[in-house]
């Protein structure tokens, strides 16, 4: 049997250059520079990585809006472009990372160094440089906005860290930043029911350093966000204009942004985590649960979302924080509609604007199926009470305060939810027992 | 071989172009979508500098002309025209029975065109001290719990106020005067707190925001997602929220000093570029600048068009 590439090597070896052969060369040459070119035009080249604004954020902002289609950006792209500079100037490079003075008090340079970079073996104190870009930037971005190559592909999607708002921590007030400890618990153990793996395969020093370059991403984020609104509240010309550094104006923004980082950085040195009392000396005998069952349908409110089955199934009319950030702002209210299909056009016009500047496609929210024990935050006791009692945030969970749940109720209430998964679904008719309790 | 050839010529051109197309949708050329905007190295290092310099200076101190003696601004919001009737909100299943129809009164506007929820607030930084900038009078309510008529509270599964001002001083109840629970999510920006209390019918939480805000904040219910509302946190007491017949007052403001207003309303845009008197114009922030002489009495009857609304 002759084989296919032996004839093309034959019928070469034999070819003379006449003018069909000339016309083949031709074209085989305009083709790998036409491929060239495209490749260098398409970047494939080599570029440093860089850093983007937050276009969805911007948009919300500046110019979004279904009640006025037509409204024109108030930045121009000069202004946008030296936020962008703003940031750098602060901030530095993916490649070349800084940090404004505000920040060291609670993060170490040389640790966010080691996390920075493109990938290699060659880290001075030994070990592997580029940690980010080679165990995160997939899922999380360079940007750290939860919106790498991977992410859409992910449900729930990855964390956008750039509002500065953690899930699962052990803090107790809604917008307080996790402690070092909780952001270096999630690496080391994941989340369990969501694509975030476990990183235990890392040494500490490796843990630390993603631990120092995901806060510093989060603050990196959050101060352009408060740049873009004092840059929106400015009115005495380009914002933070470098040409001009003895204006008054350049002063007046320049203290104002160093107020801001010092407000940024003192929510991550104030991040404590939260007391846990002791639960009560019956917790999670049948009174205990039985007592949480009841709490759960009446004061805790828990049933409203997680459903009186407590499958998850009761309201599913809500958005994260995240989502929220970009719709609530620009007049996309009406949740049900979004869910429904039955958006208007200018609601639908406006998502896909979004969605052109990064967005991920909006989801509803979930609230948990607690008959599956599977708990994000952590399924150790200590980890429930905290849900229960502080909320998840910036989720919709309420927090319980002295005019919710007690502490010895929220215990219960963790009791009933521990019970959950080995409760049978078809004995209790919860609904009617549920209506039947009611006072 | 000429066959062989053309076979050639086109496998290399469907080559080259299925690599194009690979390339383009690698490199992102496969949709709409915009341009990131970065920063330009030799900006930022100018910018760099600068910081280095005010970091180790700290803050500079705004500096402003003394005023001299008090004045009052009040005033009436009034839409010119017909304001259509806004669809009920839709509901959830949560509660439908107790919670029954719920109106959308975002833009609550009464027969005679009067404009309730609107913000009117002092914009710009001032000393925080009495004396000069604030008024005496009102140092009694500096820390003052809002209570009764001035809690905020929440009935038939809405708040009862769009916009609800206060000093970052005060402490506001938070009421739930239904008998069904809710959630009351009031998300501070940097520097005011924030707090989300499950809150059983017919009980209250105490809120103390701690710091000032430049702009309003959202408020929400995730139990009754249609639910929202805005709050401000201010430094001084220098504001004021139109009623239903869209009257606001503001004693005792700063005289012979240029004060910056904002005005706002929970429908955007509302106060962008509007003529509020022969005199008075807003900016596209839904500013303006007023100098009041000592004593005065300054009436601002602003007339909306409906447009705005429609």
């Amino acid at each position: 049997m002759r084989r296919p590439v032996n004839r093309m090597n034959s019928a070469c070896r034999h070819r003379s250059w006449n003018r069909s052969s000339l016309s083949a060369a031709r074209s085989r040459c305009c083709a790998l520079g036409a491929a060239w070119a495209v490749l260098v035009l398409s970047g494939c080249g080599a570029s440093p990585a860089q850093f983007s604004l937050n276009l969805v954020h911007l948009h919300a902002k500046d110019g979004g809006s279904v009640d006025n289609a037509t409204t024109d950006p108030e930045l121009d792209p000069a202004e946008r472009k030296n936020i962008a500079n703003a940031i750098d100037a602060l901030f530095g490079t993916p490649d070349a990372p800084r940090l404004p003075q505000a920040a060291e008090g609670f993060l170490e340079l040389s640790k966010i160094q080691r996390a920075a970079g493109p990938t290699g073996r060659d880290h001075p104190q030994g070990g592997e440089r580029g940690l980010y870009r080679k165990h995160c930037v997939h899922c999380h971005g360079i940007n750290g906005d939860g919106a790498g190559p991977t992410a859409a592909f992910l449900n729930p999607y990855p964390r956008d860290y750039r509002m500065g708002l953690f899930k699962f921590k052990s803090t107790a007030g809604p917008k307080d930043k996790p402690t070092h400890d909780d952001l270096k618990r999630i690496l080391f153990n994941g989340i369990p029911g969501t694509a975030m793996p476990s990183f235990k395969v890392l040494d500490d020093g490796e843990l630390e350093a993603l631990v120092h370059y995901v806060k510093y991403l989060a603050m990196r984020g959050q101060t352009e966000r408060e740049l873009v609104a004092s840059a929106l509240l400015a009115d005495n010309g380009l914002f933070l204009d470098p040409q001009k550094p003895d204006s008054q104006a350049f002063r007046d923004n320049m203290s104002e942004l160093l107020e801001k980082l010092g407000g940024i950085a003192k929510t991550w040195t104030d991040a404590q985590s939260s007391e846990v009392p002791s639960p009560p000396a019956d917790w999670e005998g049948t009174v205990s649960i039985e007592r949480g069952r009841k709490l759960f349908m009446t004061k805790g409110l828990c049933h409203q979302c997680h459903g009186v089955s407590a499958l998850g199934d009761a309201n599913r009319d809500l958005f994260d924080s995240w989502t929220e950030d970009f719709m609530l702002t620009t007049g996309i209210k009406n949740y049900l509609k979004i869910r429904n299909g039955n958006a208007t056009a200018a609601e639908v016009n406006l998502l896909d604007e979004f969605y052109a500047r990064g967005a991920l496609p909006v989801r509803p929210l979930t609230p948990r199926n607690l008959r599956r024990g599977v708990y994000r935050g952590g399924r150790r006791p200590v980890d429930l009470f905290r849900r229960v009692r502080n909320g998840i945030h910036p989720m919709p969970n309420a927090q319980n305060n002295e005019k919710g749940l007690l502490n010895d109720e929220v215990w219960h209430v963790v009791a009933y939810v521990r019970s959950l998964p080995f409760e049978s679904i078809t004995e209790p008719t919860e609904e009617i027992r549920f209506q039947r309790d009611l006072p | 071989m000429p066959r062989l050839d053309e076979f050639r010529k086109r496998w290399i051109a469907f080559a080259a172009l299925a690599g194009s197309i690979a390339c383009c949708l690698l490199s992102g050329c496969g949709g709409a979508e915009a341009t990131p905007i970065t920063a330009d190295a030799n900006q930022a290092d100018l910018l760099t500098t600068q910081f280095e310099k005010a970091s180790g200076a700290g803050a500079v101190a705004v500096e402003l002309p003394e005023p001299s003696g008090f004045a009052t601004v009040k005033g009436r919001f009034v839409v010119d025209g017909t304001v259509s009737t806004a669809d009920p909100l839709t509901t959830t299943g949560n509660d439908k029975a107790y919670c029954g129809v719920v109106p959308d009164d975002m833009v609550e506007v009464d027969a005679d065109g009067n404009l309730r929820s609107v913000l009117i607030f002092l914009s710009m930084k001032i000393p925080n001290t009495y004396g000069a900038w604030i008024h005496e009078s009102y140092q009694a309510t500096e820390t003052a719990v809002l209570d009764g008529p001035n809690a905020f509270d929440q009935q038939k599964c809405r708040f009862k106020r769009r916009i609800f001002a206060m000093r970052a001083t005060q402490t506001v109840k938070i009421l739930n005067s239904d008998t069904v629970g809710h959630n009351t999510n009031i998300s501070g920006p940097l520097g005011v707190s924030s707090i989300n209390p499950t809150l059983p019918g017919g009980s209250s939480a105490d809120y103390s925001p701690g710091g000032a805000s430049s702009a309003p904040f959202r408020i929400a219910c995730s139990v009754h997602p249609w639910m929202g509302s805005n709050m401000i946190s201010l430094d001084h007491p220098y504001f004021a929220v139109t009623g239903p017949t869209g009257e606001f007052e503001i004693a005792n403001v700063p005289a012979e000093v240029e004060l910056t207003f904002t005005l706002w309303h929970e429908k955007k845009d509302v106060f962008k570029n509007v003529t509020l008197t022969s005199d008075l114009q807003t900016d596209r922030r839904g500013r303006f600048k007023i100098t009041l002489a000592q004593d005065e009495v300054r009436e601002l009857p602003v007339k909306l068009p409906a447009a705005k609304f429609n």
